[in-house]
């Protein structure tokens, strides 16, 4: 009859009281009461996503009734400098334009700030002794989601003082806590593998929720609606119909001012092993026996043992990398990668990456599955084209026409939607035949415009629903997938480096891997 | 009905857009030219989202009145018509005549949705026109007898037609709804409900008022004992209090007063009428909270209308406690 709102127990799980006048209403509304503490809140990812993303989630009435927030970094902030910094974010960065005064007055009392240093235990028994403030003051519960904003490095240290301060899920059992890890998880699958070490010293898997802020997007979301809630695609899902899939996450930008991050990184570990292999596993993967996040999870990871990783002697065979000399995108003459600050001149980092894998199961035996990913390219877009196979038997059509083979391109962004290509008869005397395009587009489709990524992934990490989130076992996976590429690479230099201009569609070698890739 | 359907197509070619009708919405408008241009206009706020064709049956005037257009939009290499408006005088139309031409301009297998703004629900067209609705929007509090096309709705409620109906009176009351019941998903809070002895409602007509009384008392199990009176299960006397404050058609504050000294409120912030202040003062105080009204624009409140699923049957619910309290203050 009613919906149901969660208390704690004592072991962390949620008693459930009857609300009777929840009947019927739909409400977004987080349940469970909590305290959100941002590590980094003074960082770049703060100020540009985090904060505006909670805001607009108190816009919308889908924080809990009782939310408290604290930031936690270098920065020396008063609790009072840090609000008028966060209401400085909103007004700069939020979709939804200045703070509304009466709702941001009634958020910013719910804010405070402490100036901290990583390294000093004190600091988080300070943020443990506020955190019981909040609790009293606010209502918050004993609910505590950690988000750890700050660089990569500095993961391992926070997570060892969250235990030294008992801050740790095995010293509150009256609530929950969960962690946000921000990608990367690791530089490579050695690293990847010693910060899950430290993870798991503090925090169980149901308690970590590392973030691909892709996956959050609607158009991901809506992949698995796309296959599992309509009948007319999923029987044509496989090697038997499918001749290709092609996966492109391109981008017109440089690396900006993120040279030296971008030094270490490459577009293997920036956008394939995460972003690109996330997409590639809700394209391929089995239909999950429930929506539950760790059900879909499964499949996921089946996918991604199903992929047998190039051998050394492959790697040159399987994929093609490639880094952007100076060239002109949007009318704009833009500089080479060896040009940009904190880039080495000599650099041997790639800038594009494009990959074949196979997927060695039933459905997908023998189908190639072409990646690529890059920076400087004609073209912002992400999508995932699936191209059936070709008619068996022509039947129709002039001599001079094409019959072009069906297509399905889920459009991630921009444009968010779904087009379909087949062929239709022309118009006249003649048997001509054309290929022309169906299309669906989310903000006509809906006329609702989606919520930015972060917002639904925070919201779900507070609800506890980890679905879009990234399970430690397909992180684990991934990273093997990639790491002769990465060892291979790494090793040998490439001496056409830099081997595409700027605003072009990537590197020639790009064709000979896969001569059939969509026109950026 | 020929040549409008033929003006139609020659439109829609003229605009090289293809048909893409997903809902046929016949409209009925009765002495409301204000309602009327808003109607003309806010097809397109429809037909943008879902490509309807809208039925626009005007009850002010003649046959004269008469026109088609339609309205197309890009989509890829495609151009959709995202609306198809036919506009019709039926002025000196009986009911079966309505009928029989409503029906001709539908686009047949295609959902049907009717939008009624007559002047009075006990009307053959009404009736007449539901027989080819799937479901029927209408708007209770609009005209001026609000109180008595409640009373005309809360009729139906034992007819088959009940659940076919969305008023929008009752639908943009869910904000208010969620507002009043988010107090209550904390459990420590909940407990308090058994205890409600007063209900405070302001508003600016009745409707709403009755809307709101009425679900809160069909969701607690209250029966209504008196006119603004219910009795809980314990048999307690729980009183109701209207205020008639604010705009018409608009609520502007719920207040619930327990046994036990507690008081819960909702009202609209006094600086900014799309925020709302949450209470809780007396036995289990909490700090004040201020939180966004959804507020939906109408457009919007007719699309969920159109697309909602049944609320489990709540609304009906709701509705038999209203003509109960309806028929005690008679």
């Amino acid at each position: 009859m009613a919906t149901t709102s969660p208390a704690q127990t004592g072991d962390g799980m949620a008693k459930t009281s009857v609300n009777p006048l929840r009947a019927g209403i739909e409400s977004s509304r987080i349940a469970d009461p909590s305290t959100i503490v941002f590590f980094g809140a003074s960082g770049d990812l703060f100020k540009r996503m985090l904060m505006p993303a909670i805001y607009n989630l108190r816009l919308n009435d889908i924080l809990p009734a009782n939310f408290g927030l604290i930031g936690f970094a270098r920065t020396p902030f008063t609790d009072d400098q840090f609000r008028d910094y966060c209401k400085q974010c909103v007004n700069e960065f939020s979709r939804s334009g200045p703070v509304k005064e009466s709702l941001w007055n009634d958020l910013a009392q719910r804010i405070s700030y402490i100036t901290a240093n990583f390294d000093d235990t004190s600091h988080f028994e300070t943020l443990g002794q506020r955190l019981d403030e909040y609790e009293k003051d606010f209502h918050a519960g004993r609910n505590r989601l950690f988000y750890l904003a700050t660089p990569p490095s500095v993961f391992p240290k926070i997570i060892a003082q969250l235990k030294a301060a008992k801050l740790d899920p095995a010293h509150d059992k009256e609530g929950w806590s969960r962690i946000i890890v921000e990608k990367p998880f690791g530089t490579d699958l050695a690293s990847a593998r010693a910060l899950q070490a430290e993870v798991e010293k503090v925090f169980n898997e149901s308690q970590v929720y590392r973030i691909d802020h892709y996956l959050g997007k609607e158009t991901v979301q809506d992949i698995m609606a796309l296959r599992f809630a309509n009948t007319i695609f999923e029987p044509i899902w496989t090697r038997n119909y499918v001749q290709s899939v092609q996966i492109t996450a391109a981008e017109t930008l440089g690396v900006e001012n993120r040279g030296a991050y971008y030094e270490g990184a490459g577009a293997l570990r920036d956008m394939i092993q995460n972003h690109v292999m996330n997409l590639l596993a809700l394209v391929a993967m089995e239909p999950p026996a429930s929506s539950d996040a760790d059900a879909i999870r499964n499949e996921k990871y089946k996918v991604f043992s199903a992929i047998e990783p190039p051998s050394p002697e492959q790697v040159f065979q399987m994929s093609v990398r490639g880094q952007y000399d100076a060239g002109t995108v949007g009318g704009e003459t833009v500089p080479g990668y060896r040009t940009e600050p904190d880039v080495r001149p000599d650099s041997n980092t790639e800038t594009y990456a494009a990959l074949r894998l196979y997927i060695n199961n039933w459905r997908w035996a023998g189908v190639p599955f072409f990646l690529r990913s890059g920076k400087r390219l004609a073209r912002k877009v992400s999508e995932i084209a699936i191209t059936f196979s070709p008619i068996p038997h022509r039947l129709f059509g002039e001599k001079s026409d094409t019959i072009e083979q069906n297509v399905l391109v889920i459009k991630i962004q921009p444009d968010e939607g779904i087009s379909i290509r087949f062929n239709a008869k022309v118009p006249g005397q003649k048997n001509h035949i054309r290929s022309v395009t169906m299309d669906f587009n989310y903000g006509t489709g809906f006329g609702v415009q989606s919520a930015p990524a972060y917002e639904r992934l925070i919201a779900d990490a507070m609800r506890g629903d980890a679905t879009l989130f990234t399970r430690w076992d397909a992180v684990e996976r991934a990273w093997e997938v990639v790491m002769p590429l990465l060892e291979v690479w790494q090793s040998i230099k490439d001496r056409t480096f830099p081997n595409y201009a700027a605003g072009s569609d990537g590197p020639q070698a790009a064709h000979a891997l896969n001569p059939g890739w969509r026109p950026l | 009905m020929d040549d409008l359907l033929t003006a139609l197509a020659q439109d829609r070619r003229d605009r090289g857009g293809v048909c893409t009708t997903s809902q046929n919405v016949i409209a009925f408008v009765e002495n409301d030219e204000a309602l009327l241009a808003w109607m003309a206009r806010s097809g397109e706020s429809f037909g943008e989202a879902h490509g309807f064709r809208i039925i626009l049956l005007d009850a002010s005037h003649g046959d004269e009145a008469r026109a088609v257009r339609t309205q197309c939009k890009e989509c890829g290499d495609t151009t959709l018509t995202s609306l198809e408006h036919i506009q019709i005088g039926v002025r000196q139309l009986d009911a079966v005549q309505l009928r029989s031409i409503a029906h001709d301009l539908l686009v047949p297998n295609v959902r049907t949705v009717l939008l009624w703004a007559g002047t009075r629900l006990r009307d053959e067209r009404f009736t007449a026109l539901c027989e080819l609705a799937q479901r029927i929007v209408l708007f209770s509090s609009a005209g001026a007898a609000a109180l008595q096309s409640l009373q005309e709705l809360c009729a139906m409620n034992d007819t088959p037609l009940a659940e076919r109906i969305r008023d929008l009176a009752y639908m943009r009351l869910l904000p208010w709804q969620d507002l009043t019941a988010q107090f209550f998903d904390e459990p420590d809070l909940a407990e308090e409900l058994p205890s409600i002895t007063r209900v405070e409602i302001a508003s600016g007509s009745e409707p709403e008022a009755y809307y709101l009384a009425a679900w809160l008392a069909g969701r607690l199990g209250w029966q209504p004992c008196a006119h603004l009176a219910f009795c809980n299960p314990r048999g307690d006397r729980v009183r109701i209090d209207f205020h008639k404050q604010g705009r018409p058609r608009r609520v502007s504050g719920v207040a619930l007063h327990t046994s036990g000294g507690c008081r819960f409120g909702v009202t609209v912030d006094p600086d900014a009428d799309d925020v709302i202040c949450l209470t809780v003062t007396g036995c289990k105080a909490r700090p004040p909270r201020c939180v966004p009204l959804h507020d939906v624009d109408i457009v919007s409140l007719v699309e969920r209308a159109i697309f909602e699923p049944d609320d489990g049957g709540v609304y009906l619910e709701t509705l038999a406690h209203v003509r109960r309290l309806l028929e005690l203050r008679a």
